[in-house]
């Protein structure tokens, strides 16, 4: 079970399943939802200041959002994961099957996984095993 | 002497002794009166001698006294710086003579006491003297002037003041003679000095006299101006200039009255300067005088005379002069007048080659002002008049003073002048007729003459020479060699012409010749068809130059007949091409050299709405393109038109009305025979309806690639949501729950029911008005 986890998705309906899988398969102890990209990056600049340790440990990013997508904000937030939050790992979540954005998705190395949703049980258990996986290489 | 005093006293003393003792012993012995004899003596003896002491006293003392004043006497005499001396009027002998004396006379003092007073003086002088001792009288008297000799002979004057003296007791006389010899000469000398002024000044005045004669000759006045007591001297010789009667003096301010109030700044500013700097000034005026005007100069200068100011000069009266000048000046400017009016240019010389007169004429004829050449040089004015042919012509005429008629050619400004150069007697006057225009008609016809005999040897043509008063023609050899007719039609009427033109060209031929001569061009040109001797028609260009006499009436034209037949036929061809190409439904542009429209067909106003009229030498570029002509493109077909290469473009343009058109253009180079570049040929062809057709299958493109992505968004999000929604019921263990969730799947369901309505109306709505045949193929 990870501790923090943030979804950024704009999508209602999807945000109550997530929210729904996470809790059945008892996936993170809290969860944080952000509506776009530009939110999120306030989230983490919040973050910065406040010297506030508890960063997610994953992030669900949704592509297509209002506002700011999900690249843009992986654009941003590229640049600042290694320095200020390394622990931090990024699912993309879509539900385009366009192949295009797992080429592009490959490119940040903050990204762990492109899932195309709806996302499973099983996606839930591989992130986790990745989770874990990661806490033991760092 | 000193003793005389005493010798006196003495005397006097015996004497008294002696008496008193005789008569006391007289009486004692002979009356016998005693009363006491010694006694008696004894006192009258003691009285002489007291009384003889006292005598002896005084006359010492009075004998000083003389002695103290004959010293000053003789040191008078002897000190007198006059020669003086004592003579004895008996026998005139000298008895005593000064030291001046000697030194004046040259005599020594031993000689003059040897001499007498008859001595010293020349022998017609002697009865005078005689005579006037004769009558010398006692007393101090002035003896008048003197002639006396000295030693050397040489005579003086002298002035002899004289008076009696006792000279030892004898009767003398004291003369002191005063040199007046210098005196009198410079009196002389003065007398002849002033008397020789007095000559000089009868000279002086009779001079001036004539002066005055002169001057009024001269018109001629002197005068003299005191600045400082406001005096004029010379006013009544001024004015005696202009005026007869004596009217007295006139002062400096009358004068300057009478000075013309537009002259008088001028005359007071040549005194102020003539006052400040005493240089010499010269001012002319006028002034009226007796309601006469006359022209006065006047030339001043300054002076100090004995530390006075005074300005002197003369005034001439040149009203005559003025007058002359006038009347020349009139009869200059009547010359000049006269010169300006004539058309030929004009222009004067003096013998130093300055330019003294040009007139009007030459002003225009050679853009010149008069004002800015006059009084230069002329080769300054007309640097390049060296280099002309006819320099020598001009000098030859200053220098031989011949005339010389010339013509000469001014390449600078383009133009031939007839030149006539006249010897004047300041120096050169040359006319200059400006026959550009006349030599241009004779280069003309000297061009004309050339190219009819070089003509009438080539090859195509047959040249006329159309008289238009007698209606005769007269042809060359080419009407032979081209058109049959042999020598016996060297000279036809015009109807032989008018009867071998095709008689469908007759009409319009001899009408449009009619015309040429008649509206009064140079140049008439035709074409039709003539018949040879052989009765076959050939194609010919006839064109002829018409040749107007001085009344601008048409006399007569010289032309050609030239076979244009080969080419008319050749042209054929051509004009089926030609043909062809008007016809064609490309739009054909053709372009010179330098890229600019030279030829459009029809189809081209069709498209485009341009005439050739409003395209003709524009580039079809900057008349075709605008706003939305893709700038590579364009930047493309200039660089291949500068490479003179092929392009293919396709690109967007515009027509006149500004509706925008897909053109599709393929441009070549064209070349002539020779290779030399002619210009592009440009095929064009309205490729609108297929761009259209392009640009919206592009547009189906884009509304596909839109569906798509709704198909992959907004339809899968509902699906993606069912299948989480599915996933959560099967893990699900609570039936609750899973209620629940059924509901939600269900309300996903309508969602996604909804969601694929809509992407169906999208399409149909992007689609459905369109008629698109290929409409079925995109789905």
């Amino acid at each position: 079970m990870i501790d923090n986890l943030l979804i950024i998705e704009d999508e209602e309906d999807t945000i109550s399943i997530l929210k729904r899988l996470v809790s059945a398969n008892q996936f993170a102890k809290n969860i944080h939802v952000l509506r776009n990209g530009k939110e999120g990056i306030d989230y983490f600049e919040t973050l910065t200041l406040e010297k506030n340790t508890n960063a997610p440990d994953l992030v669900l990013l949704d592509i297509h959002m209002p506002q700011m997508n999900g690249w843009d904000f992986l654009e941003w937030f590229t640049i600042r994961h290694k320095q200020e939050f390394p622990n931090t790992s990024v699912c993309m979540i879509t539900v385009s099957d366009d192949p295009k954005y797992q080429q592009q998705a490959s490119r940040y190395s903050c990204v762990v996984e492109l899932i195309q949703k709806p996302l499973s049980r099983n996606h839930l258990s591989y992130l986790r095993q990745f989770q874990v996986h990661r806490k033991r290489l760092y | 002497m000193h003793r005389i005093p005493l010798r006196t006293s003495l005397i006097y003393f015996i004497v008294g002794t002696t008496g008193i003792v005789a008569t006391d012993l007289l009486l004692h012995y002979v009356f016998q009166i005693d009363r006491g004899l010694t006694v008696a003596i004894a006192k009258g003896l003691l009285f002489v001698a007291v009384s003889s002491l006292m005598l002896y006293l005084m006359i010492r003392k009075n004998y000083r006294k003389l002695r103290r004043s004959e010293k000053q006497y003789r040191a008078l005499f002897e000190n007198n710086p006059s020669p003086t001396w004592i003579y004895k009027l008996a026998d005139q002998r000298f008895l005593a003579v000064n030291e001046a004396a000697v030194q004046k006379y040259g005599y020594s003092r031993d000689e003059f006491l040897s001499m007498t007073c008859l001595e010293l003086r020349p022998q017609e002088d002697v009865e005078r003297f005689l005579n006037f001792v004769g009558t010398f009288h006692d007393e101090y008297q002035t003896a008048g002037t003197w002639r006396h000799r000295l030693n050397n002979g040489e005579i003086i004057y002298v002035t002899i003041n004289t008076y009696p003296v006792d000279f030892n007791g004898e009767e003398a006389a004291l003369v002191i003679a005063e040199d007046i010899t210098k005196r009198l000469k410079t009196e002389q000398e003065a007398e002849q000095k002033s008397k020789k002024l007095e000559e000089l000044n009868e000279k002086l005045l009779e001079k001036r006299e004539r002066l005055r004669y002169v001057q009024k000759l001269a018109k001629v006045a002197g005068w003299e101006y005191y600045p400082d007591e406001d005096r004029l001297v010379g006013a009544d010789e001024i004015l005696g200039l202009f005026s007869a009667e004596d009217k007295g003096s006139p002062t400096y301010a009358e004068l300057f009255e009478a000075i013309i109030p537009e002259d008088l700044p001028k005359v007071l500013r040549a005194n102020k300067q003539l006052l400040r700097t005493g240089q010499k000034t010269e001012v002319s005026y006028r002034i009226r005088w007796n309601e006469q005007l006359r022209y006065l100069r006047q030339v001043g200068e300054a002076d100090l005379l004995d530390g006075v100011r005074i300005l002197r000069g003369m005034v001439q009266d040149v009203t005559a002069m003025k007058n002359m000048e006038k009347e020349r000046d009139q009869a200059g400017s009547t010359l000049s007048r006269t010169l300006d009016s004539i058309t030929d240019g004009v222009i004067e010389l003096d013998r130093s080659w300055r330019v003294t007169r040009v007139n009007k004429a030459f002003e225009k004829l050679l853009e010149i002002e008069a004002g800015k050449v006059v009084g230069l040089a002329v080769l300054d004015v007309f640097p390049d008049a060296v280099s002309l042919k006819s320099f020598p012509e001009y000098t030859n005429v200053m220098e031989k003073g011949s005339v010389s008629r010339f013509e000469e050619y001014y390449a600078s400004r383009e133009q031939w002048f007839f030149v006539t150069a006249i010897p004047t007697q300041e120096g050169i006057a040359v006319y200059f007729k400006d026959i550009t225009e006349h030599k241009r008609n004779e280069e003309q016809v000297r061009i004309w003459l050339h190219r009819y005999e070089s003509v009438a040897k080539a090859t195509s043509e047959a040249i006329f020479d159309f008289d238009l008063k007698t209606m005769m023609l007269i042809w060359n050899q080419g009407l032979e060699r081209i058109y049959g007719y042999g020598p016996e039609y060297q000279e036809t009427p015009l109807s032989w012409w008018e009867e071998r033109v095709h008689p469908e060209d007759r009409q319009r031929a001899s009408e449009s010749l009619d015309k040429g001569i008649r509206n009064g061009s140079t140049f008439w040109s035709e074409q039709y068809r003539f018949r040879c001797a052989d009765g076959t028609y050939k194609y010919v260009e006839d064109s002829g130059h018409i040749i107007f006499d001085s009344n601008q009436e048409a006399v007569q034209m010289i032309g050609s007949l030239r076979d244009i037949d080969e080419l008319i036929k050749a042209n054929a061809e051509n004009k089926r091409l030609a043909e062809i190409i008007t016809k064609v439904n490309n739009v054909i542009v053709i372009t010179d050299v330098e890229g600019k429209i030279s030829y459009i067909n029809p189809r081209f106003t069709e498209v485009t709405g341009y005439t050739f009229e409003e395209v003709a030498g524009r580039k079809p570029g900057e008349v075709l393109q605008g706003a939305e002509s893709d700038p590579q493109t364009v930047r493309h077909m200039g660089e291949a038109i500068r490479a003179r290469q092929f392009f293919s473009v396709e690109i967007i343009n515009y027509t006149r009305e500004g509706r925008k058109y897909w053109m599709q253009i393929d441009c070549t180079p064209i070349y002539d025979d020779f290779g030399n570049h002619q210009g592009f040929i440009a095929i064009q062809n309205d490729v609108t309806e297929r761009k259209e057709r392009e640009v919206l299958l592009q547009e189906h493109v884009r509304i596909l690639k839109e569906i798509s992505w709704l198909n992959s968004h907004e339809i899968r999000r509902p699906v993606t949501e069912i299948m989480g929604l599915m996933y959560l019921i099967k893990d699900s263990d609570s039936e609750l729950e899973k209620v629940e969730l059924y509901g939600l799947v269900n309300e996903a369901a309508h969602n996604l029911d909804r969601i694929v309505r809509e992407v169906a109306m999208k399409a149909y709505s992007l689609y459905g008005e369109k008629s698109l045949g290929s409409t079925d193929k995109l789905f």
